[in-house]
């Protein structure tokens, strides 16, 4: 315990206003010159060099910076923890007001007391009271472990100050206002849950690292040596487990990333997302498309390059890009409005739906939801993988998954259709079945329950078996199947809204998502959840 | 008071049919007009989403009076203002006391009914005129008096407060006024009478005021300096205090509480300041928090609940500079607004 009554008291406003600016020059100072080099040295950076980078220039509010906590280690005496290891207040990002909270690596490790925690419960109860975005820049955002030890623990998440609240769990939050959380050092239980459920999440390639049970328990537990790296580098979250959506080479990356994403995103779930007109005129033609997407099927090409071409000013936020990478998530505008695209991309496994791909966009596709960002589907796909492995992966449960949040959708969702459109995934990725709002293919799409191929292969089994049918019917045959998926034929009895150009996909889709306002605005009536991961 | 002059002040051509309802413009504002109460007085007025001017003058009763909302305040303007009876009122003037305003004449009346329903609603922020600091206006010792009005000049915007219920207890000074162009109640200490111990009637004047704030969905701003609450004399006494105490927590309205200096007891919780669920608690480098009011002398206890400590400790999120009041207080209402459109 602190002791009481050391200090004397001060008598003028002179004294008293000079005291609490020492005790702000103490919280400021953190752990320390030498403990700041030694962060610098690993490629890190400082809490209020992170907000820095956060915030615009003077922005930044600081609130609990008068908190000091208390480092008591048996035997050892007792030091300061200056703002009780992380720093909290708000301040600005692209003229909005965005929260934070940022962990301090000079003192023990960014891990924090009580009065650390309260502080984090009060911007979390603002957050979600209030409804701004709160931006966790993480180092290990645990608790200190001595100020742990004993049954305090039962009652060691902090009481909140905002009012006297306790502090609102992560599942309360989801899909009320936005959590950004960037993993700047190494994210262990409570880090880790919290960006699990954020809604946007990045990580420092190298010298951050995310997982459920750090070395210590790891050794404790399984009697395994471990490094932080091994059991969650930003490598194995990018490529395997897609937990991530954007791994940055620097801390500059990660903060650069969350800038944009929160340039994309509204404030809360009641609000609509900005519009911001950057000059990339609405009409805009694109005629390279037609040459960039070859008419041959077999043929791959980039999808991202079309979505590039497409959108305002090329500038698409591609999220989890090396993790089921035939599918493309991310955030862009089109006439302003800011929307999530969902595309097959057949430069990677011909763009089919697998199961990895399903979970990748069922997430995306609720956190949308949540926050009234129209969905815009490209289809360019053979349907769902099929098959014993996917079978053994849950395949079936991914795909029902993706079919409820489809039909539960009610942001507008407005769907091209590239080339392949086959299969059962043709109506869950944005068809009309799923309450579309516009649907529209290029001269190129094919429509169909399968590819020609397989259509022929399932009804004509037995003659094939037998060697009854010939190749040059065989040929016949697809070529018929071919004919019969052209998009025209679904324009002709309605089926689909419209055959375009490819060139004028841009506008199209700007004068969709214009029609499709009503729908946005009554989106903003409910308020809809979405799951982890 | 009579209630052709009362009009006539207020700027409606006369003669006023009793039921037209006429539309007139007041403070800027179109302002409904009603001669005696009527509850599709005030269907039209919120129909037409202005406020309500109830007349009963000469001697007419005005009936129960409901208070109406944000879009819609009610002025009552009567001779018996206790046939009324509502606490969550916009204004009430009238003849005799117990009102927010008495014994004006009909043209101070109509003065005063504008400068309410100006100051009800939000406007473009005007900073206070004059400067000086308010380390000179209030001393740094406890227990020296100071005049909370000089504060409170240097807090609101450029037009000053309308004091509600003036006639009442002296301990406490209840008012509307605009911060940052922003519509607030004001719940205001006046240690100078009694070291700001809240009475009975001075529990009352809050009570009043958090009721109105909820009607009106008015962000309430207190100035706590209070040693506490006045004992009281009986048990009827007590139960005012302590249901004016849960009234101010229970209140779901932003709450933004200034502590200047002493948050002592149940005064502290009445004013604001704690135990109170107030959004956020902005204290001087002067301000002092305890259950009870100190024996002098007893400096160990008396650090204890100095304010340092609390905001060491992260109960408190900061101290603030008495000249950076008005600008985090603007700050904090700015904030606190999406609670408006967001909900609790």
């Amino acid at each position: 315990m602190r002791a009481v009554g050391q200090e004397q008291r001060p008598t003028t406003w002179g004294e008293a206003l000079a005291g609490l600016e020492a005790m702000r020059q103490a919280g400021r100072a953190m752990g320390g010159q030498s403990a700041i080099t030694k962060l610098h040295q690993r490629g890190k950076l400082t809490p209020r060099e992170r907000i820095d980078l956060l915030f615009e220039p003077g922005t930044f509010r600081e609130i609990g910076e008068l908190v000091t906590g208390l480092i008591e280690v048996p035997d050892r005496t007792d030091r300061e923890a200056p703002a009780d290891g992380v720093v909290t207040g708000w301040g600005r990002v692209g003229g909005r007001r965005v929260l934070v909270v940022a962990d301090d690596g000079t003192i023990t490790a960014g891990a924090r007391g009580p009065g650390g925690n309260r502080k984090v419960a009060y911007m979390r109860n603002m957050s979600s009271h209030h409804g701004y975005p709160l931006v966790m820049l993480l180092e290990s955002s645990a608790n200190r472990f001595q100020s742990m030890m004993g049954a305090q623990f039962a009652g060691a998440s902090g009481g909140g100050s905002l009012g006297t609240s306790p502090p609102v769990a992560e599942w309360q939050l989801a899909g009320r206002s936005p959590i950004v959380c960037a993993v700047l050092g190494t994210a262990l239980g409570a880090a880790s849950f919290q960006t699990m459920d954020a809604e946007f999440s990045t990580l420092a390639e190298g010298t951050a690292a995310m997982a459920l049970a750090g070395p210590p328990v790891v050794q404790g537990g399984i009697g395994v040596e471990t490094t932080p790296q091994d059991l969650g580098s930003g490598e194995l979250h990018a490529t395997r487990t897609g937990f991530i959506d954007h791994v940055g080479d620097r801390e500059e990356d990660c903060i650069g990333a969350v800038r944009r994403f929160l340039g994309f995103f509204p404030a809360n779930s009641r609000e609509l997302p900005p519009r911001l007109l950057t000059g990339d005129p609405a009409d805009r033609e694109s005629p390279e498309l037609a040459d960039l997407v070859p008419l041959d099927h077999r043929k791959p090409y980039d999808m991202g390059e079309l979505l590039r071409t497409i959108v305002d000013n090329g500038d698409l936020l591609e999220l989890r890009p090396r993790f089921a990478r035939n599918i493309i998530t991310g955030y862009a505008r089109i006439d302003g409005w800011t929307v999530g695209v969902i595309a097959n991309q057949p430069q990677h496994l011909g763009g089919i739906v697998d199961v990895k791909a399903v979970v990748k966009a069922v997430r995306f596709a609720q956190i949308c939801n949540a926050y009234n960002i129209p969905l815009v589907f490209l289809q360019d796909q053979p349907g769902f993988i099929v098959g014993p492995e996917s079978e053994r992966e849950g395949a079936l449960r991914q795909v029902v998954r993706l079919m409820n949040t489809a039909y539960g959708a009610t942001v507008p969702m407005i769907t091209v259709l590239v080339r392949k459109a086959y299969g059962f995934s043709t109506w869950l990725l944005g068809g009309r079945a799923v309450g579309a709002d516009h649907v529209i293919a290029w001269p190129s799409a094919s429509i169909s329950l399968a590819a020609p191929e397989i259509g022929v292969a399932t009804l004509l089994r037995n003659e094939m078996a037998k060697g009854d049918l010939s190749e040059e019917r065989q040929l016949e045959l697809y070529a018929s199947y071919r004919r019969m998926s052209q998009a025209r034929w679904a324009a002709y009895d309605y089926r689909i809204d419209d055959v375009i150009e490819p060139a004028r996909t841009r506008r199209e889709l700007a004068s969709a998502l214009a029609m499709a306002e009503g729908r946005r605005r009554s989106n903003l009536r409910t308020r809809r959840s979405f799951d982890t991961a | 008071m009579n209630t052709e002059r009362f009009l006539r002040a207020l700027g409606v051509p006369a003669p006023v049919d009793r039921r037209s309802l006429p539309l007139c413009t007041v403070a800027d504002r179109p302002v409904t007009i009603a001669l005696g109460w009527s509850a599709q007085a005030l269907e039209t007025a919120r129909y037409r989403s202005t406020p309500l001017v109830v007349v009963a003058a000469d001697d007419s009763l005005p009936g129960p009076l409901d208070g109406g909302d944000e879009a819609c305040p009610v002025v009552a303007v009567t001779d018996r203002p206790w046939a009324i009876g509502s606490a969550d009122l916009g204004l009430l003037i009238g003849r005799t006391g117990p009102a927010d305003h008495d014994d004006l004449d009909e043209i101070a009346a109509a003065e005063l009914t504008g400068r309410f329903l100006d100051l009800a609603f939000d406007a473009s922020a005007r900073p206070p005129s004059g400067g000086g600091s308010l380390l000179d206006v209030v001393p740094f010792a406890i227990g020296e008096p100071y005049g909370i009005e000089e504060v409170l000049g240097a807090l609101v915007d450029d037009g000053g407060w309308l004091e509600m219920d003036a006639g009442a207890a002296g301990e406490v000074l209840t008012a509307v006024a605009r911060i940052g162009g922003r519509s607030v109640g004001i719940v205001a200490s006046r240690p100078a009478v009694d070291q700001g111990r809240l009475s009975p009637v001075g529990c009352t004047r809050v009570s009043r005021m958090v009721t109105g704030c909820i009607r009106a969905n008015r962000p309430l701003v207190s100035l706590v300096d209070t040693a506490g609450v006045a004992a009281p004399a009986d048990a009827a006494e007590m139960a005012v205090m302590t249901r004016t105490a849960a009234e101010v927590r229970s209140a779901a309205v932003t709450k933004v509480a200034v502590v200047l200096g002493r948050a002592v007891g149940l005064g502290a919780t009445v004013m604001g300041a704690v135990g109170a669920r107030a959004d956020v608690v902005l204290p001087w480098p002067r301000a002092s928090f305890a259950i009870a009011a100190l024996p002098s002398g007893s400096a160990d206890v008396a650090d204890a609940a100095v304010v340092e400590r609390a905001a060491r400790d992260g109960d408190l999120m900061d101290i603030i500079h008495p000249d950076d009041t008005r600008a985090r207080v603007s700050e904090m209402l700015e904030i606190l607004r999406g609670q408006r459109d967001f909900g609790r």
